[in-house]
């Protein structure tokens, strides 16, 4: 089920939320856990039986490290960690072992055609989290296997995140407070999540699909093709992650926000600050700076840089594709550390710019099936193989996304949402002009849901 | 050990055996099935067909003495000037046993064409020796291209997705 759905929107959420408030408090998190697991189930009824394993098997394996904290907890960390390793890497990552032990030495493994579980990378990773948590000390092991299962299957955030570290939520888990205002937050947060999915992501997708089907590319028409996957990209998962918080809020929770204005950053370094932060800050914490982070000397630094952007691009899909956009990120990330932080410092206006270029470049790894395709894609953006500097159907696409590439924008900068939520906070801050408008916003964008086709999150896929 | 660390110990032990047990019942009930035209298309993607025919039933049996009616699947492409050897054979055997059959007669295609070219076509000779034959079965790939590894990779890639 997704959440851009008519009948997520109007059947299975004033349900959930129906049920959720005319229950007692103490049963709250059970109901909740009910909705996640119908939720889940809605698209993958078989591997439904794979989550309540894993919560099962994270829940035991929680109680052991827990009990053990003093005498062998390493050893059942290891355990579960591994088993949780084991589980992610035999759905995500068997196809690409396989087919590459047979591309390089010939040697045929066992054929497997197993679709991958909705939602697994990241709920794998919240597994990882609270096992982690519980053997750090930094959360207490969670006793009631409701509230564990709520955690690890939350629908707000089960398919695309934002991770959830443990030790963030294990309050919220025992006790959250409930409030008008956090659930009209909540709903505000829904509908510009879902606007920015529907109105602005889709459209984008729908330029982005044309321009990368046309038979031949023009220098232009490459770029126009990278510039609306760019913020296709941005909409479509900032717009998930609006929503979950969203809908986190409307049940009282808080969770972290996920994306802070990423194509406003000086630099690649703090785009990174600003995308996709609860895996950023999940890399960071169980991985960077478990391997020395940055106290180390300058080579170490450098490897642990291309270990965990290695780790973060495979993390994104199995394929040759993500580790090489992974490892773009980690070579640009140490020349930024080591070399040009100087320099992008001293040219205020132009960093943006440069840092918009290269996540643009980035992303052609990111949307081409094979890397042999991104090659010849960023071939043409670069004027090689291309039919010239423009062309037509270059033109015709710039030409009718004017309106939409500079709405992208527009909304991509804070200056948008700083005005609306200035005026939300004000004690009369809901004047009829902005509920009219979210009104407005959220009516436009059912009547889109009611015309569209299938529109699954890009993100779905990790 | 108290009777929490025995407990433990069992949820531990019948947690991995339900593991084993529910992995190797996907595994079972997963179908390996790619879709031979999407194999098709990822092959000759990565070649240059210009120049080159789509082959019928009579140049198979003629070229390499198989029966269409035989295969489950099949697509043969081969150079339509006789000077030229670029040659794609893709294979879908439709029973056990087959595809080392096949693979003898595209054993037999390969000398009988180095044969053909032999002291006149040194160009030609030096293409097909470079020429790539990979089955996987029930699926066979035979390839005389500049481009044979390329679509030896798209071969793979597709069996996998």
């Amino acid at each position: 089920m997704v959440f851009s759905s008519i009948f997520f929107v109007f059947t299975f959420l004033p349900v959930t939320i129906a049920a959720y408030y005319l229950a007692p408090h103490r049963i709250r998190n059970g109901i909740l856990l009910l909705a996640s697991l119908f939720f889940y189930a809605w698209g993958e009824p078989v591997y439904l039986f794979l989550m309540l394993y894993s919560i099962l098997f994270n829940y035991v394996m929680g109680i052991d490290i827990a009990r053990k904290r003093r005498r062998r907890a390493g050893a059942s960390l290891f355990f579960g960690v591994l088993v949780n390793l084991l589980i992610l890497g035999f759905f995500k990552y068997y196809g690409f072992l396989a087919e590459n032990i047979e591309m390089f030495t010939g040697r045929v493994l066992p054929k497997v055609d197993l679709p991958l579980p909705i939602g697994l990378s990241f709920y794998t990773f919240q597994s990882l989290s609270y096992l982690v948590d519980v053997y750090r000390g930094r959360a207490s092991y969670q006793k009631n296997i409701l509230s564990f299962g709520l955690y690890i299957s939350m629908f707000p955030q089960l398919v695309a995140g934002p991770i959830v570290q443990y030790a963030d939520i294990d309050a919220q888990l025992r006790e959250r407070r409930e409030s008008l205002d956090k659930f009209g937050q909540g709903v505000l947060y829904f509908i510009w999540g879902l606007a920015k999915k529907v109105l602005l992501a889709n459209n984008l997708g729908a330029v982005h699909t044309a321009v990368t089907g046309l038979g031949s590319l023009s220098v232009l028409s490459a770029w126009v093709g990278a510039f609306a996957y760019t913020f296709q990209i941005y909409y479509d998962f900032s717009g998930y992650s609006d929503m979950a918080i969203g809908l986190g809020k409307m049940f009282g929770f808080e969770l972290k926000e996920n994306f802070a204005h990423p194509y406003c950053a000086g630099s690649i370094t703090e785009f990174w600050r600003r995308w996709h932060i609860s895996l950023g800050s999940w890399f960071r914490e169980y991985v960077y700076i478990p391997l020395g982070g940055n106290r180390v000397g300058k080579f170490r630094h450098i490897c642990n840089l291309l270990l965990v952007w290695a780790l973060t691009g495979l993390w994104h899909g199995a394929s040759w594709n993500f580790v090489v956009w992974g490892l773009y990120y980690s070579v640009l990330l140490i020349m930024e550390k080591y070399l040009l932080r100087r320099v992008t410092e001293r040219i205020p206006v132009l960093r943006t710019f440069y840092t918009m270029f290269l996540v643009m470049v980035g992303w052609v790894f990111f949307f081409s099936p094979t890397l042999d395709a991104a090659g010849i894609y960023l071939g043409a953006m670069f004027g090689r193989g291309v039919t010239g500097i423009t062309d037509n159907a270059g033109m015709y696409y710039l030409l009718t996304s004017l309106v939409l590439f500079w709405l992208s924008w527009i909304f991509a900068v804070p200056v948008v949402s700083r005005i609306t939520v200035k005026n939300l906070e004000k004690p009369d801050g809901w004047t009829p002009l902005l509920l009219t408008a979210h009104v407005g916003i959220f009516l436009t964008a059912a009547a889109y849901l009611i015309h569209d086709t299938y529109n699954p999150f890009l993100y779905f896929r990790f | 050990m108290n009777g929490w660390d025995i407990l433990l110990k069992t949820a531990k032990v019948f947690l991995v055996g339900l593991l084993v047990v529910m992995l190797s019942g996907l595994v079972r009930g997963s179908a390996w099935n790619p879709d031979f035209g999407a194999l098709e298309a990822e092959v000759e993607a990565q070649l240059d067909l210009t120049g080159m025919r789509q082959g019928d039933e009579q140049l198979l049996r003629r070229l390499y003495g198989l029966n269409a009616g035989d295969l489950r699947h099949w697509v043969l492409y081969t150079a339509q000037d006789n000077m030229d050897v670029e040659e794609l054979l893709l294979v879908e055997a439709a029973e056990e046993g087959q595809i080392a059959r096949i693979r003898q007669a595209v054993e037999k295609r390969v000398e009988v064409q180095k044969h053909n070219f032999e002291g006149y076509g040194p160009e030609q000779l030096s293409l097909i020796e470079k020429y790539v034959l990979r089955d996987s079965d029930p699926y066979l790939l035979f390839v005389i291209s500049e481009d044979a590894e390329e679509a030896k990779s798209g071969f793979v890639r597709g069996l996998y997705y």
